[in-house]
């Protein structure tokens, strides 16, 4: 749930740039010139970024795991949700549902004697939530706290989708006030964000950097599932592809990029040799400390000395 | 699960929503005994049919209501937010979700 915590940055209120940031991305998801992933895909702590893109060989093998993940979600999408074998996770988008994250407004209300039952609606559907009693804490206290969310009244809330007696049932684990119309707008732009990647894959800054590199006809591949399906063509830009997720600028990219395909070395990638690669993009300065954060954030390693490096992930 | 969904609208959109109903964020920019003046996230203005009990003061507010035929709004209930709100974010936000029946149904 660390990336459950980002949001409470956001409460404390300077989100408008963040939201810049993330619409602009949004405005555009088909083209090529897409800066870094900003917002919230770019925090590696963002739990969605735990998931692997979609539609690559790699999501198979990620979905066999049980998977924990956070999606912001409409209550369209609930509805829509299927659970291909009971008792187990419903899906949506082609992955697990695990914990979701909903913004909508109280319809109804109600303490019963093991849980506080509410309907909720985002304005896209309702959904009945239960907050059961007693997970930790005074239940009596706990049912006073929960008195406070009457009808009418908007909230954040995390659960997961439960079927009971084949009815949809959000099983929250939290519940909390929501004060400013601005929670309303993030929790859309980033549903549509997490719905767009799952859809059709991360934006991936890497790729538009590859075919610059290589085709210079770059404007050849028109949408996204285009260049992703020659990703898949090609073995070397699969490498790419680990190192595109979103968690990484372009120059720190390229920098992987580089010092993965010298990964069969002994010493791994010279320093020098790096700095000269990336002439024209980078200073050697801009390289040396490109390297020394990514190897304070374990990405790199040194080698025989400090001036060769390797992937910790190749 | 269930019910008749209620689309996010701003001015421009009332026209496709009339008997629907929809909810409209905006500020309250005047207000008398019947009837709520709102600023809508693209900034036009859009008068509210305040219902018997209306909680609606100055601030920023989301009215649920359905569009009358001459474009104003028959309340039927809101809710007060505490802070300012970045309307211009908002605005482009529902015109992304609009375009995103899949998640939302607003087509």
């Amino acid at each position: 749930m660390s990336g459950y915590g980002g949001y409470g940055g956001y409460a404390g209120g300077n989100a408008g740039g963040g939201f810049q940031g993330q619409f602009g991305q949004q405005q555009q998801p088909h083209h090529q010139q897409q800066q870094p992933a900003g917002g919230g895909f770019g925090s590696p702590s963002n739990p969605f970024t735990n998931t692997t893109p979609t539609g690559s060989p790699g999501a198979k093998k990620a979905s066999g795991k049980s998977e924990q993940s956070l999606r912001s979600v409409t209550v369209k999408q609930l509805q829509s949700a299927t659970q291909p074998v009971p008792d187990m996770p419903f899906r949506l988008d082609g992955r697990d549902l695990s914990q979701v994250v909903l913004v909508g407004r109280i319809n109804s209300a109600s303490t019963q004697s093991t849980n506080f039952a509410m309907t909720l609606d985002d304005g896209t559907g309702t959904v009945e939530c239960k907050k059961f009693f007693g997970d930790g804490g005074d239940e009596e206290e706990e049912a006073a706290r929960l008195a406070q969310f009457s009808e009418g009244v908007y909230v954040r809330v995390v659960g997961q989708l439960r079927a009971f007696a084949s009815r949809k049932t959000l099983v929250l684990f939290s519940v909390r006030p929501v004060h400013s119309a601005n929670e309303i707008t993030f929790h859309c732009l980033e549903a549509i964000t997490m719905h767009l990647a799952l859809t059709r894959g991360l934006p991936m800054p890497a790729q538009q950097m590859q075919q610059q590199m290589q085709q210079p006809q770059a404007g050849a591949f028109g949408g996204f599932g285009g260049a992703q399906q020659h990703m898949h063509q090609q073995g070397q830009q699969q490498q790419q592809m680990q190192f595109g997720a979103g968690m990484f600028t372009p120059l720190q990219q390229e920098i992987m990029m580089l010092v993965s395909q010298q990964q069969h070395t002994v010493e791994g990638m010279a320093l020098d040799a790096l700095a000269f690669r990336l002439r024209g993009r980078a200073g050697a300065d801009e390289v040396r400390s490109t390297v020394d954060y990514l190897s304070a954030e374990g990405h790199l390693y040194s080698t025989i000395d400090d001036a060769h490096f390797k992937a910790t992930s190749a | 699960m269930g019910a008749e969904a209620t689309p996010r609208i701003n001015s421009a959109l009332l026209q496709k929503n009339v008997g629907r109903p929809v909810r409209l964020v905006g500020k309250v920019i005047g207000l008398n005994a019947t009837h709520a003046f709102i600023e809508a996230s693209d900034r036009g203005q859009v008068n509210v049919q305040l219902t018997a009990g209306s909680i609606i003061r100055q601030g920023v507010v989301e009215v649920l209501g359905r569009v009358n035929p001459d474009l104003s709004i028959a309340e039927m209930s809101s809710f007060m937010f505490q802070e300012d709100y970045d309307c211009d974010t908002y605005n482009r936000m529902v015109t992304l979700a609009h375009s995103q029946p899949e998640l939302f149904g607003w087509a």
